[in-house]
């Protein structure tokens, strides 16, 4: 990766932004959606022109040929970005206008605010690292492509995979990785710039810009805007940006803004199955915005429903066609929880992983609203979602209480939270909320101290500044490695070595099975796939739904799964999955595997964040056709 | 306080750029005395201070003391993780 490289990059996700915002406002323009400021225009057309590529996508990947089905889809909505073009231009030059009439302390967060971006923005450009993503995000969608769009029985994680999934099934079939990455991160910019226009309901001056500093300096905000990969962090955008059209429904009572609103709770419930939670506070908050306004508000319910339904459908619609399970295996697993054909350990694994069979607490979910649940038995920086919701939020909640707007950010804020904390208990699905209970618990201690308490305004101030400096620290530790890549003072290659889990493995199997040059699968079981660029079949038993122990019990069971999976080698890295250990080291013994290739591989030893690198031994395994099995 | 008045007035006689009339320089004074004898201080500028917010009162003290806890309870969660991250930085640097 070189700086021209990068140069390029940026084009490209400059011109793609610049078309999907242009098609988002061509759809405004024709659901006549126009009488907003230039902001709310600019943040409304950023985030339907993403849900119109999402959904055309969803369209393009039933295609007989995926890649070029999604590469329609795409054209098409680029093609609709362009009579939006005009639009954004003007909207972008009447937003810099405004910038530049800011007072001197907001012109400088401003630029803080937009330094912050750029880096967040050219860190989320180095080559893919984030765990979740080489495990699934990406590896999922680079499946598609290469194998055809079907039910991911070797890859459980892949049901997860929902409407912002999209994004990245489009940047691969176009060819560029690091083009979805780039889409991921602009869905953290808008998130971030949904929270300032958020305060900005409520206050103005320095408070809108110290809101937005502190959502993109959190550590999971800047985490998911940068090298995890993972499409979550689009609902961070939607869901302000959903309320903000509620709360503007309710001051016109039009549909149009019903409407809009109905779209943008739909891509939330149909970016991630949490999601669902968020959708249903929404609806909730909407219900009673137009009960304050004494509007009758069954028929704008049914109307943002039908929006919501038909917009966040699709992935549950596909997995129940897949499964009978439209969440699956959450249903699944109550319904089949055990059988001969159900892989328990596979149930087991994904329930924890995903946190629903926590034990519950009520004093543990009481912290969900005010982001201070804290799950110690799994500490890690995955939950620093920072103390300023904890230390402001009893601000906003005194404040917005008796007040209609207030009660309904409050309202989707509280049952949002505690419906997380309630089905999942962890506190990182929370990150949608983010924007929201950071905007409200801010302009709440705004408001509270206009008037009074000096002493407390400047303490507050002295924390959000602590907050945004160490959080900057903290980006800038965390993402140097990123910028010493895209800079092109790293090479991809050494970067992906030091930073990508289980990048050694990857590349020795892709070298030495390329190396044998016959046609077959390589059976592996280390957890991130994404850069392995043979054929592959994912062997743990945790997230496969064919590893099932129990039935991969005898030789034979294990020669019928070889040849039913084109199975022709298996890399033992350094150690079998437990579960399999015995069968596969008796299938050693047998002689029905036989070393074909071995080497030491460097990886990283438990969580990556810990840093601790060892040497460990690898081989490749030849699986031997049955007829020379020796007995 | 007096020192801030003081800024206060020096802005209002700094805002005029041209040449005033007599009423406009009476406005001024007028507005000024007006800011003197407000019971909420120079409350025209928008960004003043209730003269209550000038003492320490038992809410404030006790918001304050709300916002010093609450980061310390919420960092001493972290406190392992902190520790580990530190550490490392500095072994490394």
């Amino acid at each position: 990766m070189t700086a021209w490289h990068t140069l390029g990059l940026c084009t490209a996700m400059a011109v793609s932004v610049l078309l999907l915002c242009g098609a988002g406002a061509t759809l405004l323009r024709l659901l006549k959606a126009t009488k907003v400021s230039a902001f709310d225009t600019f943040l409304f057309s950023a985030a339907t022109g993403t849900i119109l590529l999402e959904l055309a996508v969803s369209a393009g990947e039933l295609a007989p040929n995926i890649r070029s089905g999604v590469r329609i889809a795409v054209l098409i909505t680029a093609l609709l970005g362009f009579p939006g073009v005009r639009t954004m231009f003007a909207l972008l030059q009447q937003l810099f206008l405004k910038l530049l009439a800011l007072r001197r302390t907001e012109r400088l967060l401003a630029a803080l605010f937009v330094l912050v971006l750029t880096l967040q923005g050219l860190a989320s450009l180095a080559p893919l690292t984030g765990s979740d993503a080489l495990h699934y995000h990406f590896t999922m969608q680079a499946l598609y492509l290469a194998d055809g769009f079907r039910a991911p029985w070797s890859l459980l994680h892949g049901f997860f995979c929902g409407l912002s999934h999209q994004l990245i099934l489009a940047g691969l079939a176009l060819g560029s990785g690091q083009l979805a990455q780039g889409w991921l991160f602009f869905g953290g910019a808008l998130g971030a710039l949904a929270t300032l226009r958020l305060v900005q309901l409520w206050t103005g001056g320095v408070w809108p810009w110290l809101a937005a500093l502190a959502f993109t300096l959190t550590p999971v905000a800047f985490w998911q805007t940068t090298a995890a990969g993972a499409p979550d962090i689009w609902m961070s955008a939607f869901l302000p940006l959903c309320l903000l059209a509620i709360l503007q429904a309710r001051i016109t009572s039009s549909s149009t803004f019903i409407v809009l609103a109905g779209v943008l709770a739909g891509a939330i419930a149909g970016t991630k199955y949490t999601g669902i939670i968020f959708a249903a506070a929404l609806l909730v908050g909407f219900l009673a915005a137009f009960r304050s306004a004494g509007y009758s508000s069954l028929a704008k319910s049914w109307l943002f429903l039908v929006c919501a339904t038909v917009v966040g459908i699709w992935p549950y619609l596909r997995n129940w066609l897949w499964t009978g399970d439209p969440v699956f295996p959450f249903l699944f697993s109550r319904i089949h929880h055990a059988g001969p054909l159900v892989n328990g350990t596979a149930l087991t694994s994904i329930l924890l992983d995903t946190g629903t069979s926590h034990t519950f607490s009520l004093w543990a979910l009481l912290k969900f609203p005010l982001f201070a649940a804290v799950d110690q038995s799994q500490l890690g920086a995955w939950q620093l979602l920072g103390p300023l919701v904890l230390v402001f939020g009893p601000f906003a909640i005194w404040q917005f209480r008796k007040n209609a707007e207030g009660q309904t950010v409050l309202m989707v804020w509280i049952l949002s939270a505690l419906g997380i904390g309630a089905t999942s208990a962890m506190s990182r699905f929370l990150l949608p909320l983010l924007p929201v209970a950071l905007a409200a618990s801010i302009a709440g201690l705004a408001l509270a101290t206009r008037e009074r308490w000096r002493l407390l305004r400047a303490l507050s101030l002295l924390t959000l500044g602590g907050f945004i400096f160490a959080g900057f620290g903290a980006m800038a530790v965390y993402s140097r490695a990123a910028w010493s890549a895209v800079a092109g003072h790293t090479t991809a290659e050494d970067y992906l070595s030091a930073n990508s889990p289980d990048y050694q493995r990857s590349e020795f199997v892709n070298r030495e099975v390329e190396r044998l040059g016959q046609p077959g699968r390589a059976l592996i079981f280390f957890h991130h796939l994404y850069y392995v660029r043979v054929p592959f079949f994912n062997g743990d038993p945790e997230d496969s739904w064919e590893m099932n122990p129990p039935l991969l019990n005898s030789s034979a069971a294990w020669a019928s799964f070889f040849a039913r999976r084109q199975i022709r080698w298996l890399l033992k890295s350094p150690e079998y999955p437990r579960a399999l250990a015995a069968s596969l080291a008796r299938l050693e013994n047998d002689g029905v595997l036989r070393p074909c290739a071995s080497g030491e591989v460097e990886s990283f030893s438990g969580n990556r964040s810990k840093g601790n690198r060892v040497r460990e031994q690898i081989t490749l395994y030849c699986v031997q056709p049955s007829g020379k099995t020796p007995k | 306080m007096r020192n801030s008045r003081t800024k206060e007035f020096a802005t209002i006689l700094a805002e005029p750029r041209d040449l005033l009339t007599p009423s406009e320089v009476r406005a001024f004074f007028e507005r000024f005395a007006a800011a003197r004898n407000s019971p909420s201080g120079l409350c025209y500028t928008g960004a003043s201070m209730d003269r209550r917010g000038a003492k320490l009162s038992i809410v404030e003290a006790f918001l304050c003391l709300w916002v010093i806890a609450a980061q310390i309870w919420y960092l001493l969660q972290f406190g392992p993780l902190v520790t580990f991250f530190a550490a490392r930085f500095f072994h490394k640097s």
